[in-house]
Formats: structure tokens, sequence, C-alpha cells
């Protein structure tokens, strides 16, 4: 097949092939640690090996020697900044915000103590393996229930607490004489976020003190102002700039104290510093979830939920920082799908001496719906009914959008019942139901289960992070540049981008170009996370697309001696005016049209550019259905997925090949988190799955095909009609495929077991079953 | 490297040119492609030959480049997914996995592909059980596998026909 042959113009809607696909596949594209960068130094971490200490020495002499080396640095050679986040910078006691670089106390297994900067890695490295750190052992606290108990050791003294938020909430009217009630706590387990590429950056200072920083993140323009101010610098003297990121899932959001680190020792060497994270850095230090919920339901005999009463204790490590934001979000979605009258919730976030948590694809969200969606099963095996029917009863109706529920959250629009049914009759809910029934009367060994999860997420949500800025320009080559201030590593859009201006300008995805992911080429941007960037960033492209169409007309119309409202866009060539092919311009021809003053419009300018950019004000709210069918073995624990259903309603699907694929990598992570994965510590504080040797990130050989489809329900909120898509596929997984495995425990008298669920924990709850009965 | 580190000249065949370089005997083949060759599209993922990353071809066989000396591969072909396409032109694997969006963010890609390549090559590539049982030794974090799979099936019927 001919790889260079030209599709006819595919714009929304469209099953368009990617266009980044060709440098990624050739291996032409660069990643961070690809990048050549003359002189540069390497420099390598010498992290704790305790979790809780006095320092009290570090010996850098043999290592200052050491063959290669330029400069081993600890606190005393460097006045690291303090890392703290504006958004949380009022909500938490200055004294948990972390400084890289320790000075007299580490806090977990980790935390770095210096650096060794050298002319190669392999250098670097065996340097590190000399510096000599004595450690002055600190009581230890792990657990998060033992990090809040009044007895605790205070991993911040100066705070007088270990927990660093408790904000409790409530809203709407209590039904004090519900009759029933369920309680469940729920666990939502640390994982590791695992990009294939690891953090990587380098910093290169310039003349003055101009520095630009080479790195892997997912948002350059909120890196640079974070980055400018924690390094008290002009942000016009930095310049970050991603070449190729190789996946982020809100782990390389927004700017990384490691990367703080690096600017900072480039900054006082005056020389260019680079640095690559290790897979076992990595898996230890880019951890996410690390939740306990408590949650009640409280409802009516008929199965009406009156009210949910829940408590977040959620374990955001040795420095409180981005994993507060998870607790914070979770508490907004406590209510899910369901119109439940009144609420309460309490978000506690608490030290422990482990990792310092990031966010994870759905950042808080997932863990909102698992509990909730977890506890409904409960309730419904309370009151004897079918989870599904359960569901039914408590569903917001499609005709109460918008909806506001009791935390606060908009819902902009949705139709739970239709995405049901779909999920339903896709997986064959009955069929499964009745093979569960013939295999539970021939009390077959392995059992059959199947789990339901309704969810609703809300994408492009996060406060102050509403709007983007795109651009279009056509120039005279005839081909449109779309500059942008989302920052894509993986997801695809200058594909979509430029599937939505062809719609809107006919000029075929081919001849679009893309700029994104460099503060010195994109004037403003907020990256990508949170589901945003099609719905911000797409409208943005569709409203410059349209006025750069207008500016277009203007010109072919004064050229022609017409009115603007007689030009048409001739797809794939340019525009002309109606019914008169002949008098029209090629985009290209346009373009130099606008160029030319004698030849342009009175009063128009030089070029064919807009940049209106888009505010939506909120965001939109992604929702749908997912049934997970799973067959355990109960002789040896062993959990097999049969198939996972997944319905999910983004709104308009601009490229349904794209959305799939996103679908699909949001799925497999909510079944890693539920069968695979788990981020742990022993009693000391010592990580035991620092490598993929042990840490369970599931491969091929793991997971099955996946059965996907779409309800259609527009939004209103953006001319596009479409909502994200990134993370809905793990907020609706994961419950789908615990309660799965729970249903097909049920004859057991097991109600409930923690994630994950490897086959050593159900075998292990199905022993004690056994002694307890 | 000072005097005293040991060094030794190793010549390598890459992608059908020989290529000459002096080295530390320590230096595993993936380093040595990417920092001594330039090849930079190989990638390294992880420190235990877990993820597939590295995968490259030697002598036609998938290898973990980061498992592999780089003196192992003296006098031996090794291709990299920089030798794969002809030009322009996309090998049938590169093609399918575009075809079936097999890809995000590309990091595990090259790997992918050449496992794929070397998969197919060797007649696994029957059913998907067999790819992903085949595909255990490449992680992906980006698409689930799901598209992965049907790129391998499709380039393996694809290759099939066209013998």
């Amino acid at each position: 097949m001919d790889s260079t042959a030209v599709a006819p113009p595919s714009g929304v809607g469209a099953r368009q092939m990617r266009l980044e696909d060709p440098g990624l596949l050739t291996g032409r594209d660069r990643f961070t640690s690809d990048l050549d960068i003359p002189g540069a130094l390497h420099a390598v971490f010498v992290r704790s090996t305790v979790a809780h200490a006095r320092v009290e020495s570090i010996n850098t002499t043999e290592s200052a020697t050491a063959s290669g080396v330029v400069a081993v640095l600890t606190h005393e050679d460097l006045a690291a900044p303090r890392v703290f986040f504006p958004t949380f910078g009022k909500l938490i006691d200055d004294a948990y915000h972390r400084v890289p670089l320790a000075s007299d106390v580490v806090r977990f297994v980790g935390d770095i103590v210096a650096v060794v900067v050298a002319e190669t890695v392999l250098q670097a490295q065996d340097a590190a393996d000399l510096v000599e750190v004595e450690y002055d052992p600190m009581e230890i606290v792990v657990d998060p229930d033992a990090a809040v108990a009044p007895d605790a050791p205070l991993l911040f003294p100066g705070a007088g607490t270990n927990v660093a938020v408790d904000l409790p909430f409530e809203a709407g009217a209590r039904d004090l004489d519900a009759p029933i009630r369920v309680h469940q706590r729920i666990a939502h387990p640390r994982m590791a976020v695992s990009p294939m590429e690891p953090l990587a950056i380098a910093a290169v200072p310039g003349d003055g003190e101009k520095l630009t920083l080479w790195c892997s993140t997912q948002m350059p323009h909120v890196s640079r102002g974070l980055m400018a101010m924690w390094l008290q610098m002009d942000p016009a003297d930095l310049r970050v700039a991603c070449p190729a990121v190789g996946g982020g899932f809100g782990g390389k959001t927004p700017a990384e104290p490691d990367y703080v680190l690096v600017a900072a020792i480039a900054r006082h060497l005056r020389r260019p510093v680079r640095w690559t994270q290790s897979r076992s850095e990595n898996l230890l230090t880019m951890q996410a979830r690390g939740h306990l919920f408590d949650v009640t339901l409280e409802a009516t005999q008929d199965g009406k939920v009156t009210s949910i009463q829940s408590e977040g204790l959620t374990d955001v490590g040795g420095y409180p920082g981005l994993g507060i934001g998870m607790a914070m979000t979770a508490r907004g979605l406590m209510t899910g799908v369901y119109d439940i009258p009144h609420a309460s919730h309490v978000v506690r976030c608490v030290a422990t001496n482990t990792s310092p948590t990031v966010p994870f694809r759905g950042a808080g969200r997932p863990e909102a719906l698992h509990a909730l969606e977890r506890t409904m099963d409960r309730l419904a095996a309370e009151l004897g009914l079918d989870p599904v029917e359960l569901r039914r009863r408590n569903f917001i109706g499609a005709d109460q959008f918008p909806y506001t529920n009791a935390m606060g959250t908009e819902y902009d629009s949705a139709d739970f019942e239709k995405a049901l049914d779909e999920a339903l009759r896709l997986a064959d809910y009955a069929g499964v139901r009745t093979e569960q029934a013939t295999r539970r009367s021939d009390d077959d060994d392995v059992e059959i289960g199947v789990g339901v999860s309704t969810y609703i997420e809300v994408s492009a949500g996060s406060p102050g992070m509403t709007g983007e800025y795109c651009s279009v320009e056509v120039s005279e080559d005839g081909f449109a540049t779309v500059v942008a201030g989302t920052s894509a590593h993986g997801q695809g859009h200058w594909t979509v981008y430029a599937q939505i201006l062809s719609d809107r300008m006919g000029i075929p995805v081919e001849k679009v170009r893309f700029v994104q992911s460099d503060t010195e080429a994109v004037p403003h941007g907020m990256g990508t996370s949170g589901s945003r960037s099609l719905q911000l960033g797409g409208t943005a492209v569709r409203k410059a697309a349209d006025e750069v169409v207008e500016q277009a007309k203007q010109v072919v119309a004064h050229l022609f001696e017409a009115s603007p409202e007689d030009i048409e866009i001739v797809p794939g060539r340019g525009l002309a005016v109606r019914g008169v092919p002949g008098h029209g311009l090629d985009w290209g021809e346009v373009a130099r049209t606008v160029a030319d003053e004698g030849r342009r419009p009175p009063q128009a300018a030089s070029r064919l550019f807009a940049d209106p950019a888009f505010e939506q004000g909120g965001g939109t709210s992604p929702f749908g259905c997912h049934i997970a069918v799973v067959e355990v073995d109960t002789q040896t624990g062993m959990t097999t997925l049969r198939r996972m259903v997944a319905v999910d309603d983004c709104g308009v699907v601009v490229n349904p090949l794209l959305a799939e694929g996103q679908v699909h990598g949001g799925i497999a992570a909510g079944i890693g988190q539920v069968l695979f994965e788990h981020s742990t510590f022993d009693d000391e504080g010592n990580p035991t799955t620092t490598s993929f040797a042990d840490y369970g990130m599931p491969s091929a050989a793991d997971l099955i095909s996946y059965d996907t489809a779409h309800t259609v329900t527009p939004t209103t909120r953006n001319p596009l009609g479409a909502k994200g898509l990134g993370e809905a596929g793990t907020t609706g997984s994961i419950a789908a495929v615990h309660n799965a495995v729970m249903d097909a425990l049920v004859r057991r008298g097991i109600d409930h077991i923690d994630l994950p669920l490897t086959p050593m924990r159900v075998w292990q709850a199905l022993q004690d079953r056994e002694l307890d009965a | 490297m000072t005097d005293t580190t040991e060094t030794v000249v190793v010549r390598l065949n890459v992608n059908g040119e020989d290529h000459e370089t002096t080295i530390e005997p320590r230096e595993l083949l993936v380093d040595v492609l990417r920092e001594r060759l330039g090849l930079t599209g190989t990638n390294v993922g992880c420190e235990t030959t877990s993820c597939g990353a590295c995968t490259v071809l030697v002598d036609e066989r998938s290898v973990k480049s980061c498992t592999m000396l780089a003196i192992q591969a003296q006098g031996r072909e090794v291709r990299t997914i920089e030798g794969l396409a002809a030009g322009d032109d996309l090998h049938p694997v590169q093609e399918a996995f575009r075809r079936c969006h097999g890809l995000q963010c590309g990091f595990c890609t090259p790997g992918m592909v050449m496992a794929s390549v070397s998969l197919i090559d060797e007649g696994r590539a029957t059913d998907e059980k067999a790819v992903r049982s085949a595909l255990k030794g490449n992680l992906c974090r980006c698409t689930g596998y799901h598209n992965i799979v049907a790129a391998v099936l499709s380039a393996a019927d694809e290759i099939e026909v066209s013998r």
C-alpha cells in the first residue's frame, strides 16, 4: 500500500488515520532523551534508602573526585526551591511543602539527598554509588489509619499533625426514617502511573538569565509558570518545550520537583544538564490513588437512595501535594448518576512515609465512582434486588439536565437508561445470568460473575482551565497551520484538529501543519489533562477556522466584485463565487492575495490568520455504562475476563477510530487496577514494587479485546457538541470488574474483597470464609 | 572515559551498514545503538528486561537490546526500527499499525513493531490468543493492546497473501 496516498478530505465523524503516525512508526520522532544536546552533563540522583530519618551527614568526597564528575551537590551547595502549588497553598500549612533536595529530614524512600553531575551517565551512576549518607532513623508510619492516630509519629512537627486537609461537607436534607442502611469500607489502593516513557529533561542555559527546558510534560505553559515562580525567574526568560512525549496519564502534570531540581542545577553550573528517570525511580515516585472510602447508603424499602454519607482517607505520601486534588475531586462525584437528595463527605488527606502521590487517569473521579458503585451493589444485595434494577430506580432522569448534584457538581446532559440498555443488550445480560444460574446449580468450581457500573464524570472541569487557545493560519503554499495550546502525548490532536479544520475550510487534512508544546511557539496554553483538549482546543480551532474563512470570503468577494455572502467553499480547492466556479481562488492564491497590498481588500490584514480562543466557562459530563463478565476459579482465586462491554457517551464523536483507542486504554488501566496493579511498601516504608518484575503492569496476554459502543447525547456547551473521553474508560471500568468478581463469589458468603483482586487475595478470602463458616 | 577505563573496539552491522566504535565492554546494545550510533528510534522503558521497548532484530530474531551487551552483537546483523521501512514505503507491519490505530504516544511502538515483525515471520500470529501470548514481553500503557493485536493479525494476513 502506498503510504503517501492522499485520502479525500475527511472531517468530523470520519475514521481518519493519524497524521502523527509516520514519524512515530519509523522512529524518526524524538522523545526528550533522544535529543542531541551538545555539551550536556548528566545528572543522577542519590535517593534516601530509609523512609524517615534525620540526615546526619553526606560524604561526597570520594564521589566528587570520581572519573568524569563535574559536581556532587547537596543542600549545602544548592538552595533548591520550595515546591508548592498555589491552588493548595491556602489549603495546607506551609510546613508541608517540599524542597526537592532534602536537608535535615528525609520523609520517604526516594527523597533526594544529593545529585551527581558527570560527563556521561555511566560515570554519574558509578559516582552516585560512592556517596555516603548517614541516617539517624526516626519512627516510621506507612499505614494511613496509623498516620491519623493521635500518637502517630509526625512527619511535620511544625504542622502538629499528619492530617494536611480535613474538610467536611454536607448538603441537602437527610431522611432520618430511612429503613435501609448499608455501610462499606472500600480501598482504592496505590498504584503506579507508569507511562512507557518515564520523566526526562534537558535544562539548557542560554544568554544571561535565559533557560530552555526540553522535557516530557503534559503542560508546558503551566510548567513554565510554576517553574519560573519556584526558580524566581522572569517567565519571559524561561522556555519550556516538549518533543514527542511518551504518555502522561496525569503523572506529568504540571511541573515536577525533579525537573525543578535539574533546572536549578543547570543554572547553578551554567551548563546544560539532562536527566532521564529510570523505571524503578518512576514506579517509586510516580504513584497515584491511595484512598480509603467509608461509604454509607440509606434507602427506602423500594431501593430509592435517600442519602449517601462518606468519609475519605487519602494517603498523600511524604509531602502532601497533588494527591490532595484527587481527594477534593472525588467528593464532587460521590452521588454519581443517582438523584440522591442528601450527601455528606469528609475530605481527609494524611501524610505517610511513602511516595508523594500524583494524579492518574480520572484524577479522583474513578475513585469516587468505584466507591459508590461498589456500595450500590452491596445495597442491592441487602434489598435482594438485581443491581441493574436498583440503578434504574435511582438514575437522574434524562429530563432533569442540566443537573446539579448534592455536592454542587453540575452535569450538563446525560441519558443513563439509554447507555445502560445498550450495554445490557451488547453484553447479553439475560443470557449471562442464565449461564450463571446453570453453573451454580451444577456447583461448578469456576463461577461466572457479571458486574455493572453506571458512571458519569466531568471533563474539562478544572477551575481556571475551561478555555483554550488555538490559532489557524493559511500560508501561500495553501497549507493551513494550527498552533495549539493543548499538548498531545498520544491523543492524536493534530489529526482531530485537522479534521475539524477540514470540515470548516475544505482544506484536506494532509495539508494541515501542527504546532504545539512549546512556550516559544505557542502564545498561551493549558496543556492536556482532564479530558479537556478536544472540546476546548477543537472548538478554538473551529472558531479560528471560521474566522479565516470569513477573511478569505472578503478577499475573494473583493477580487471578483461579488458579495461575501455569495462566496462558498470549494472542498479540496479553495473558495469561489456560488454558481460561477471560474471565479474562485485556491487557498494558496488567497494567501498570496492578502499578502499583496495592491490586491487585498482595504483594511484587510496582510495574512490569513485568526486566534479568537474559546472559553467554555465550565466542564461537560461524559457518562456511560460498563459491564464486565468474568470467570473466577474458586480453587485458585484466579479471575479470567470473558467480556468487557463499554458504552460511553462523549456527545458528538469527531474521530471514532481514535475515540475507541481512548476507551481501550482507559479500560485497560481500570482492569489493571482491579486485577493486577498495586504499589506497596513494607512496614519500614521500603517500596516492594519498583520494577516490572514485581509490579503487575498488564501485558496483552493479561487482557482481552473490548466491546465498545457509543450513545450520543450532545452537549450544548460547545459548538462541536463534544465532551471529553480520555478518562471515561477508566472511570467506568473499575467498578464493573470489581462488581463482577464479587458477583461470582456471591454464593460463598463474601460481601467484599478489596483491590487488587489477585488470585492470592481472592483465594485467601475464600479460605478465611471457609474457616469462619 | 579516562585512560584507566578499559575499552574495546566493536564492529556492528546495523540496518545493512557497518559501524566501528570504541566502547566500554559493559555497554548495552541499546545504549550503543542510541548514544553512539544515533539510532534513537529504539527506546529504553525499564531496567528489568520486562517492557520490550528496546526490541530489535539480531539475525532476524527479536532480541531485547537492553539485555544484550553490544559486544555480543559483533559479527551479527542488527536491524532497528530505522531499518524497517524502505524509504517512504512503510513495512506491512508499520502500515497495519497505522491502519488499525495500534499506536498512541509511540514510545513502545518501535519495540512493539519489531517484536511483531519477528513473531509473524516465525509463523506465530495464528490467532488472537497466540498473538497476545507472543506480545507478553512488550508493554503498552496507551492502547490497551486491542488495536495492536488487530494490527498484528491484519499484517500477518497481508504478508501471508503476498507470499
